[in-house]
C-alpha cells in the first residue's frame, strides 16, 4: 500500500491481481449485473489509488477494507440508479460459478465457504433477511416494507438468525483450533 | 435548534438486542444513533459489536467467487496511467511549388490538431479520474450530511457562558463506516462576522489540560456558520469544546477567552 501511495502502478496491478476477483464477486452478488459490478470494481480500485493512506492496518485486514468499500459502493450504486435487487429466494449456493480456476487459498475464502454452509442451516426466513440486509443494503424498515412483515417480526428474525450464525461460527472456529 | 436538555440513560439490554443488526448494517438511522450514543454508557456493547463484526467480516467473503472480465484490470490501470505523448507528424514538402504553401499549411494544421487532441486526451483522462473521485466523495458526503442533518445523529449543545442566549453552537456527529472515522458537524449562530481573522473550534480531550484545534470557520452576515471535520474517536471522548476568535489562519493555541463553550455529553 505504501507503494501505491507513492504512485507505483505496478503495485496497483498486483493488488488487482490478488483482490480483483473477490471485489468483483461481491459487487456482482450485490448488483446481479456484470456491467454494474465492473463499474463498482473500477471505482473501488480507483479509490484505493486515490486514498491508499486511509487504510489503517491496525483496524483490520486489507481485503476486509476493500470488501467493505465494495459493498458500500455497490449498495450506493443500487440506490443511485434505483436498481433494487429483486426479492429472491435464491440462496447463495445457487449463484452460478463462471470461474474455472481455483479460488485464492487462505482462511478468508474458507471462511466464506463456511458461512455459506452455515446459512443453509438457518430457517429460510432468517437466511433471507440476512442476505437481503447484507447484500441488498436493506435496513429493518426496508425489509419490513419489502417483505410486508411487521417491523418487530423483522427485528426478531434477523436478531435470532444472526445470533445462531454467530454461535455456529464461533463453534466451528473453536473446533478448528 | 433541537438540543438535549441532559443525558438520558439508555436501556443497555434493548440496545444489545440491536447489535447483531447494527454489525450487519441493517439498523435504521435512529437506531444507529441510539447505539452509538449508548456506547459511552454500556461498555458491553463494544464487545458485542467486535464479536459480531468478526462474523460480518466473514460474510463479505461468502459471495460465490467469479472471475472478472479479462479487460477490466487493463481498464483500471489505464484510468490511472498518464496518457502517452502524441506521435510527432512529419511535414513533407510537395514537388509543386505553386501548391507548397497550401500543403504546408494543411500539414501544420494536422500537427496542431494532433497536439491539441493529445492535450485533450490527457485532460479527458484526468477529468474522468477526477469525476470518479468527485462522484464518490460527493456520494459519501451526501450520505454523511444526510445522517448529520437527519436529527437522529448524536448531538451536544455549546452556549455562550454564562447564559443560554446566543451565540450558540451545536455539535452533531455520526460514524462513517467507509472512512472508519467519526464525522462531526459544528453549526453556529449568533456570532459576529469578523472583519479580519477566523473563528477556531477547540476540543479538550478527557483527562488532559491541553486543547486541540478542530478547524477554522467563518460566519455569514446573519452570524451563522458551520464546520465539518473528522475524528478517530467519538466526540464524547472529549470533555469540552470552545470557540475563539483568532488571527487569519488560526493559532496553535487559543489566544483569547472562548466566545462559546460547553461540556460535551453524548
Amino acid at each position: 500500500m505504501k507503494q501505491i501511495q507513492q504512485g507505483d502502478q505496478h503495485a496497483l496491478s498486483d493488488l488487482y491481481t490478488h483482490y480483483g476477483r473477490p471485489v468483483y464477486s461481491l459487487a456482482l452478488r450485490v448488483l446481479n449485473h456484470s456491467g454494474a459490478a465492473e463499474e463498482v470494481t473500477q471505482e473501488v480500485f480507483l479509490r484505493v489509488w486515490d486514498q491508499a493512506e486511509k487504510w489503517d492496518p491496525a483496524r483490520g485486514a486489507l481485503i476486509t477494507w476493500l470488501l467493505t468499500i465494495t459493498r458500500n459502493r455497490a449498495i450506493d450504486h443500487i440506490r443511485r440508479n434505483r436498481r433494487q435487487p429483486p426479492v429472491s429466494e435464491t440462496a447463495l449456493d445457487d449463484m452460478p460459478l463462471h470461474a474455472s480456476t481455483p479460488t485464492p487459498g487462505g482462511s478468508a475464502w474458507t471462511d466464506g465457504q463456511l458461512i455459506r454452509e452455515l446459512m443453509e442451516r438457518l430457517p429460510e426466513e432468517q437466511a433471507q433477511l440476512i442476505e437481503l440486509a447484507f447484500f441488498g443494503g436493506m435496513t429493518h424498515s426496508d425489509l419490513a416494507e419489502t417483505l410486508d412483515l411487521p417491523l418487530g417480526t423483522v427485528k426478531t428474525r434477523l436478531r435470532l438468525g444472526l445470533q445462531k450464525l454467530r454461535d455456529w461460527w464461533q463453534d466451528a472456529n473453536q473446533n478448528k483450533t | 435548534m433541537n438540543h438535549k436538555t441532559g443525558p438520558e440513560q439508555p436501556d443497555c439490554a434493548s440496545l444489545r438486542d440491536l447489535i447483531p443488526a447494527y454489525a450487519l448494517g441493517a439498523v435504521d438511522a435512529e437506531e444507529r444513533a441510539q447505539i452509538e450514543a449508548g456506547l459511552t454508557y454500556c461498555p458491553e456493547l463494544a464487545e458485542e459489536i467486535a464479536a459480531y463484526k468478526e462474523l460480518t467480516d466473514a460474510i463479505h467473503f461468502a459471495a460465490p467467487q467469479v472471475a472478472p472480465p479479462p479487460e477490466l484490470g487493463a481498464r483500471i490501470l489505464n484510468a490511472v496511467a498518464p496518457a502517452p505523448a502524441p506521435e510527432p507528424v512529419r511535414i513533407v514538402e510537395r514537388q509543386r511549388p505553386a501548391l507548397r504553401f497550401g500543403w504546408v499549411a494543411a500539414a501544420v494544421a494536422l500537427v496542431l490538431l494532433a497536439v491539441s487532441n493529445g492535450y485533450w486526451l490527457v485532460q479527458l483522462n484526468e477529468l474522468r479520474s477526477e469525476h470518479f473521485q468527485i462522484s464518490e466523495r460527493a456520494e459519501n458526503q451526501r450520505r454523511l450530511l444526510d445522517a448529520l442533518g437527519s436529527g437522529s445523529a448524536n448531538e451536544a449543545l455549546l452556549t455562550a457562558a454564562p447564559s443560554n442566549q446566543v451565540p450558540q453552537a451545536v455539535l452533531n456527529w455520526t460514524f462513517d463506516p467507509d472512512g472508519l472515522e467519526w464525522v462531526v458537524l459544528l453549526s453556529v449562530e449568533g456570532l459576529e462576522p469578523l472583519a479580519a481573522g477566523d473563528y477556531q473550534l477547540w476540543l479538550m480531550p478527557d483527562e488532559s489540560d491541553s486543547v486541540i484545534s478542530a478547524g477554522l470557520f467563518s460566519v455569514n452576515e446573519l452570524g451563522r456558520g458551520s464546520l465539518v471535520f473528522a475524528l478517530d474517536e467519538p466526540v464524547t471522548a472529549y470533555q469540552w469544546a470552545g470557540i475563539t476568535a483568532e488571527p487569519p489562519g488560526g493559532s496553535p493555541a487559543p489566544t483569547s477567552d472562548p466566545l462559546v463553550t460547553g461540556i460535551i455529553q453524548g
